[in-house]
């Protein structure tokens, strides 16, 4: 066994026996999760929300557990809030179908009435600005193939313009910037929120800073503290325990070897001194 | 300029200053000429995964044949790509065999290569961060100050940590964040005009 097979095993072991314990360790939430939990809030009870689906499953370890949060959040019934989700590209909507369904069922609320999920439309940036004035532009049925003519929550749903916010769940910056660029210059009243994986945040932290972004969820962080907010125990807090000690022990590693090399750097040079 | 070359540039170049126009203008027909060249573009697009499905079977249908080496990878390549094809446009991707294979075989095949990813990076940032120099150490002070930052045992070491770790984020990341996007913005904007000047010919080659 290789020294960095042993690494290997530690790590594993070591996350793998924190997913299961969870020690349930304690996090500040960022402003930026308060400004997007606070903008569902405020969001008038009936409104309509454009929910992107812009993520490939490859990521699902960290949108998962903001997916399960914020949908929750957005589909409490008292709250009254239509969905309408759509996607980029062409794996997200495949999951998010399954969300959609669950949490709907689970909390009461209808397909076609008061969520739906019209699914994939190549194009990126032309399908989002075909779609402002009216979704028909791209989408002519629904993920399951129900003509849009045939789903009540259409019939008010104009196109994304006449919609106040929208919530990308994306793997990558350009999702979220591509409503940026496409809808909010030509309606700054829309609110554009993003629940992003950890790694594709630092690009898009520029947007949020200038407050063109109204609110983001990063990383498995973002999950868990999603999940304080709405009182949940889920995988987000779970998984963030995890990572936290994965990350600690990689720190921990990273100093070991460099204290190391040091001790041996310094014994090379005495016996060449020597 | 051979005529095979100029009549795309004509093409490219037309369109291209019609939606540019349009889109600063707002000219009504130029407007309604935009809303059509869009849906063609959607359409293309979906045009665009039909043709890599060709490109894909013309290689690998080759080296099949020929029994190129690891033809048997190429062989398991078709076999998934027209199965999953055939069974999505035979039924739809909400049926429960497309919904099987998704779920069980390609989820858990690309979330296993990604996770992966975490021994790598346990593995690429020990060679990584070697201080061999100030800039090494300066590095690796950053990194560990955000990532302790965004996590419980920062706090727990010292509350000023994860001050420290916010403050890297917004003020040095945002800043070299927006250079990056500014040079790319202007870089896209320089490929733009060469593209509908005629200039840039790379896109006519292969």
């Amino acid at each position: 066994m290789q020294p960095q097979h042993i690494i290997f095993l530690i790590l594993g072991t070591v996350m793998v026996a924190l997913l299961i314990w969870a020690p349930g360790m304690e996090y500040s939430i960022e402003e930026s999760t308060l400004s997007f939990y606070r903008a569902i809030d405020e969001l008038p009870a009936g409104s309509l929300v454009l929910v992107g689906a812009d993520f490939d499953v490859e990521n699902r370890a960290e949108i998962l557990p903001q997916m399960e949060a914020i949908l929750r959040h957005l589909m409490e019934p008292d709250r009254d809030l239509r969905i309408i989700s759509i996607s980029m590209w062409d794996q997200g909507p495949m999951v998010m179908d399954v969300f959609l369904r669950r949490i709907g069922d689970e909390l009461g609320r209808t397909y076609g009435v008061d969520y739906v999920n019209l699914g994939y439309a190549p194009g990126v940036h032309t399908m989002i600005r075909l779609i402002s004035h009216d979704f028909r532009g791209a989408f002519v049925r629904d993920f399951s193939g129900t003509p849009l003519d045939e789903l009540p929550i259409m019939d008010e749903a104009g196109g994304i313009l006449d919609i106040p916010m929208i919530v990308d769940f994306a793997d990558r910056e350009s999702g979220p910037i591509i409503y940026l660029e496409q809808v909010k210059t030509q309606n700054p009243q829309i609110k554009v929120l993003a629940s992003i994986n950890a790694a594709s945040f630092p690009p898009l932290e520029p947007y949020l800073q200038s407050g063109q972004v109204d609110g983001a969820v990063v990383g498995l962080k973002g999950a868990a503290e999603y999940e304080e907010l709405m009182g949940m125990e889920g995988l987000g807090k779970r998984g963030m325990d995890a990572q936290s000690v994965g990350q600690v022990l990689v720190m921990a590693l990273i100093i070991a070897g460099n204290v190391v090399a040091l001790i041996i750097a310094r014994r090379k040079k005495g016996r060449v001194v020597g | 300029m051979g005529t095979r070359r100029l009549i795309p540039i004509i093409i490219t170049a037309t369109i291209a200053g019609i939606i540019f126009v349009g889109a600063f203008s707002g000219f009504g027909p130029l407007v309604m000429f935009m809303g059509v060249g869009m849906k063609w573009m959607v359409i293309i697009g979906g045009v665009a995964a039909g043709l890599g499905a060709v490109n894909l079977t013309q290689i690998h249908g080759r080296d099949f044949l020929r029994r190129r080496k690891e033809w048997w990878n190429s062989l398991a390549l078709l076999v998934v790509m027209f199965g999953t094809i055939v069974i999505g446009i035979a039924f739809s991707p909400t049926h429960v065999i497309y919904r099987w294979l998704f779920d069980w075989v390609f989820t858990p095949l690309t979330t296993t290569m990604v996770s992966l990813l975490a021994f790598f990076i346990a593995s690429a940032s020990f060679r990584a961060f070697r201080i061999r120099s100030l800039e090494a150490g300066v590095l690796v002070g950053a990194a560990f100050l955000v990532i302790l930052g965004r996590s419980a045992i920062g706090t727990e070491i010292w509350s000023g940590i994860p001050v420290i770790g916010a403050w890297i984020m917004d003020v040095p990341n945002v800043g070299g964040s927006r250079g990056i996007l500014l040079g790319a913005s202007l870089g896209g904007i320089a490929v733009f005009l060469r593209v509908i000047l005629g200039i840039e010919r790379g896109h006519f080659v292969g």
